[in-house]
């Protein structure tokens, strides 16, 4: 006796596993997510029952996910050309383009659906709109147009925060704009310092970063100029109802180490790539380091009640 | 007589089937917890009108309901 399975039936296309939908939902993007939206949300005065709450966080995580999904679909063909993303889901052939689009449009209605009724509408509609500004107007239209791709769509990163906000108090406040401003600013110099040590991969694929279009000397003085404009808006964070004490010391030396390496950047090419490489580090540390802190002021508020006065 | 061993296929598809089963119960759980909290006591419900406004028209419907 035979068993089909054996002889007839070849391995891989289209029996993704679980962890190859997963990997398609950008994981470590979402975790960015994740923990920016939940700053928010324990900052945020008042707010839901914390299994709502809880609920609501599922949703924004789910949204950027599926996001990340129809990014993927969109830049197959470029993910299967670069070193960084050549072993994705569908480059690999794990998943099928058409699954991606499914998963990441079904995912998005059902994630904004959710949330607009677990927590508000306008939430609702803030991540729908993250979503739309994430695939449609980066992912299809800026990152192969313009140098100013991650500019403008840093934008789409830097919502989660405020959707967390928006579900917990119904509205959009000065805090929650200025937790948009902190990750809208960071972006450029985050990313462009991976540019410039990862500038081959883009270059082969014609996505117009920075380094590629207008060269290693304007990328390098836009860094620096982006981290002098990133470096007041989380000490603005402090002093809203969002920040406290511990958000203002966090602030003040995680924007030393910022500018401290962006200036060395701006001077010129280091050995391997070194400032560029400790800029890029410093980056990721500095998010979590101040939305940490906006944690942590909200964990000690909690505790003790008001200790910081209102200022903004 | 048993059939041959499963294809290393079928077992991948099994661990999506569970993996599937396992996310749908969760979704189940998430509704149905959510909805038993805002049916419930709304006044953990601060500074959010919207859902405020849930709350207080499951409660009038429920008011309506009992006479």
């Amino acid at each position: 006796m035979t068993d089909l399975s054996e002889s007839m039936i070849d391995a891989r296309t289209g029996e993704a596993e679980l962890g190859d939908y997963y990997a398609l939902m950008k994981p470590r993007v979402m975790q960015l997510v994740v923990f920016t939206a939940l700053a928010g949300m324990v900052a945020a005065p008042g707010g839901l029952h914390p299994v709502v709450a809880l609920a609501s966080l599922v949703c924004i995580a789910v949204g950027a996910g599926a996001s990340g999904a129809l990014n993927m679909w969109w830049d197959a063909d470029i993910d299967a050309e670069m070193d960084r993303t050549n072993s994705r889901p569908i480059p690999t052939g794990k998943v099928t383009g058409g699954e991606a689009l499914g998963l990441g449009i079904g995912l998005s209605i059902l994630s904004v659906m959710m949330l607009g009724v677990f927590a508000n509408p306008l939430a609702g509609a803030l991540l729908a709109f993250t979503i739309f500004f994430y695939a449609v107007i980066y992912s299809m239209w800026l990152k192969r147009s313009t140098p100013q791709n991650i500019v403008i769509g840093g934008a789409a990163g830097a919502f989660p925060p405020m959707i967390a906000w928006a579900s917990m108090t119904g509205e959009v406040s000065t805090a929650s704009i200025l937790m948009f401003a902190v990750i809208f600013l960071w972006t450029p110099p985050h990313f462009w310092a991976l540019a410039l040590f990862r500038n081959d991969d883009y270059a082969r694929v014609g996505v117009p970063m920075m380094p590629v279009v207008a060269g290693e000397t304007a990328t390098r003085r836009q860094i620096w100029f982006y981290t002098l404009i990133l470096a007041p808006a989380p000490i603005a964070l402090a002093f809203t109802s969002a920040g406290g004490p511990v958000t203002l010391v966090v602030s003040l030396y995680a924007n030393y180490l910022m500018l401290r390496w962006a200036r060395q950047v701006a001077r010129g090419a280091s050995p391997d790539f070194r400032a560029e490489k400790k800029l890029f580090g410093t980056s990721i540390i500095y998010l979590f380091a101040i939305f940490g802190a906006v944690i942590a002021d909200a964990v000690i508020r909690l505790a003790t009640g008001p200790y910081w006065p209102l200022w903004i | 007589m048993a059939m041959k061993r499963d294809h290393e296929l079928h077992d991948r598809r099994r661990g999506r089937n569970l993996g599937v089963l396992a996310l749908l119960l969760g979704f189940v759980a998430m509704l149905f917890f959510v909805t038993i909290v805002k049916l419930g006591d709304t006044s953990g419900v601060i500074g959010n009108p919207s859902a405020g406004q849930g709350g207080a028209w499951i409660d009038g419907f429920l008011k309506w309901v009992r006479g």
